[in-house]
């Protein structure tokens, strides 16, 4: 029997882990049948992390499909290649090394301050919209110099397209109103940007964003990178927080074992990447023609490297489906590898650590409030992207 | 075999053998050795292999070209002798090398 796996199925995400499991056991790579762009999925740890390595063989400039997806102005870099990427890179890099980030730690203690202040002791709550948002949002906006009465609108939009982002590339028919929300989402975030950097400019607002803009020649670079940040910083962070959460309280052990030793949290936070890492593929374009087994790939075809898949292969990690916050050593490949390795990687890191060492001081139980009904997702499947997570967090 | 050593995060010495070619990072991934391997697997994208030289070998071991200072200009615990185990390349006159994972 012929194996089907169709990311866009209404149980994809629901099932996403066996799914990956029995293709990572199957086979290398699949061919998508009938989808409007062609392309071909690759499971395993061995063949993703080349891939995503050989950016001269396996190419990130895949601007024009996304711009045809409605994906256009949030794909610069991160769909570029040598010598846009690393002109874009350099540029961007400086605000995301360890040294920038410290100066950050601030930031994120005082919104987790707010957070908690609402949440602790507060009966029910959406850990997504009460406290892991308003965390991660505030911290991208604060160092974007975005006010704290457009945080909603920043929100709301990169929400819209976390929902959607990603399934383009396995639809066989066209999807003009998902195409449609995207595209508006683009041109609302491009206006936006375009005014709010100048206002930071007038105001001489010290920002990233104001930074950037003098070195960034095109206001639609400008928007691109604004929206980049947006995309790239805000619903992955958010979400890594909610499903580490999620894991914790699934592994009850695990969670014991974090209260009785602070020592184990940066080990604990690298499982939750691994383990649950919101991104769960990238995406690259065939330069030539090639072969992997059986499935032929041609030049100018997608390849979908499935990240979460090499995350959780045996011929890597021991016991892979088990959630082991102790679990050393942990080469996961959830900020990707190669060139395009995550920029934000040590700022994603700090909202974690400091995000979990409070929730832990400061509450002796963090309990689900709606039983299996506790979690809602968005069902996007090739991101994994929670709309709901009702908890209490118990002082 | 050039022979290095590798002291990591807690003080433990790793003497290891890498190829002429090999880099640092390339070792130390063969060691598992934290710290050392870096996040981007050695393409000069993360600044996430910061070792620095021991006293021993400070100024022995060649310079960081502009664009490893540019990723060191990031790093935290920066020192006169602070390299990328991505962009040192083993050959003969790093036989004996001592390099320490920074712990900044």
């Amino acid at each position: 029997m012929a194996i089907e796996f169709d990311p866009t199925s209404a149980t994809f995400d629901r099932d996403f882990y066996s799914n990956i499991k029995a293709m990572r056991e199957n086979c290398r790579a699949y061919r998508h049948e009938g989808t409007l762009i062609p392309a071909v999925s690759v499971f395993r740890h061995a063949d993703v992390v080349p891939m995503l390595q050989d950016w001269e063989n396996w190419s990130s400039g895949r601007s024009e499909i996304m711009k045809k997806r409605g994906f256009g102005i949030a794909s610069i870099m991160v769909g570029d290649d040598p010598p846009d990427h690393t002109r874009y890179r350099k540029l961007m890099a400086p605000f995301f090394m360890p040294v920038s980030v410290n100066s950050f730690d601030e930031i994120i203690s005082r919104e987790i301050d707010v957070a908690m202040e609402k949440c602790l002791n507060a009966g029910e709550i959406d850990l997504v919209e009460d406290f892991a948002g308003p965390i991660v949002n505030g911290l991208i906006c604060k160092i974007c110099g975005i006010p704290e009465e457009d945080r909603e609108f920043i929100r709301s939009k990169a929400m819209l397209v976390a929902a959607h982002y990603g399934k383009g590339l396995f639809w066989k028919e066209p999807n003009p109103e998902i195409e449609a929300i995207i595209a508006k989402v683009g041109w609302e975030f491009g206006f936006y940007f375009i005014q709010h950097v100048e206002v930071l400019k007038k105001s001489k607002t010290p920002s990233i964003l104001s930074t950037l803009s003098e070195q960034l020649a095109e206001p639609r670079e400008i928007a691109a990178i604004c929206a980049l940040m947006i995309a790239a910083g805000l619903e992955t962070t958010t979400n890594m927080i909610v499903h580490g959460m999620q894991e914790l309280i699934r592994h009850p052990l695990q969670m014991a074992k974090l209260r009785c030793d602070n020592g184990l949290m940066n080990s604990a936070i690298e499982e939750m990447f691994r383990f649950r890492g919101t991104l769960r593929r990238h995406e690259r374009v065939a330069v030539h023609d090639s072969k992997i087994d059986d499935v032929e790939i041609a030049a100018g075809d997608s390849v979908i490297l499935w990240n979460a898949s090499a995350n959780r292969d045996p011929a890597v990690f021991d016991r892979p489906e088990e959630f082991l916050i102790d679990r050393t050593p942990n080469r996961h490949i959830a900020f990707g590898s190669g060139i395009h390795t995550c920029l934000g990687i040590i700022m994603a890191r700090a909202e974690m650590r400091l995000t979990f060492q409070r929730l832990l001081d400061a509450t002796s139980s963090i309990e689900e409030t709606r039983g299996g009904d506790s979690y809602e997702s968005y069902g996007n499947g090739v991101m994994d992207v929670a709309k709901r997570y009702s908890v209490k967090l118990i002082g | 075999m050039i022979e290095i050593e590798i002291v990591d995060s807690s003080g433990n010495s790793h003497i290891l053998s890498g190829d002429s070619g090999e880099t640092v990072r390339d070792v130390a991934e063969g060691a598992r050795i934290v710290g050392a391997m870096g996040e981007c697997g050695g393409f000069l994208a993360c600044g996430t292999c910061h070792i620095i030289l021991d006293d021993s070998w400070a100024g022995r071991a060649g310079t960081a070209n502009d664009d490893e200072l540019f990723m060191l200009n990031g790093a935290i615990g920066r020192q006169p002798s602070s390299r990328l185990a991505c962009q040192m390349t083993l050959d003969e006159t790093l036989n004996g090398l001592i390099v320490h994972v920074c712990t900044a």
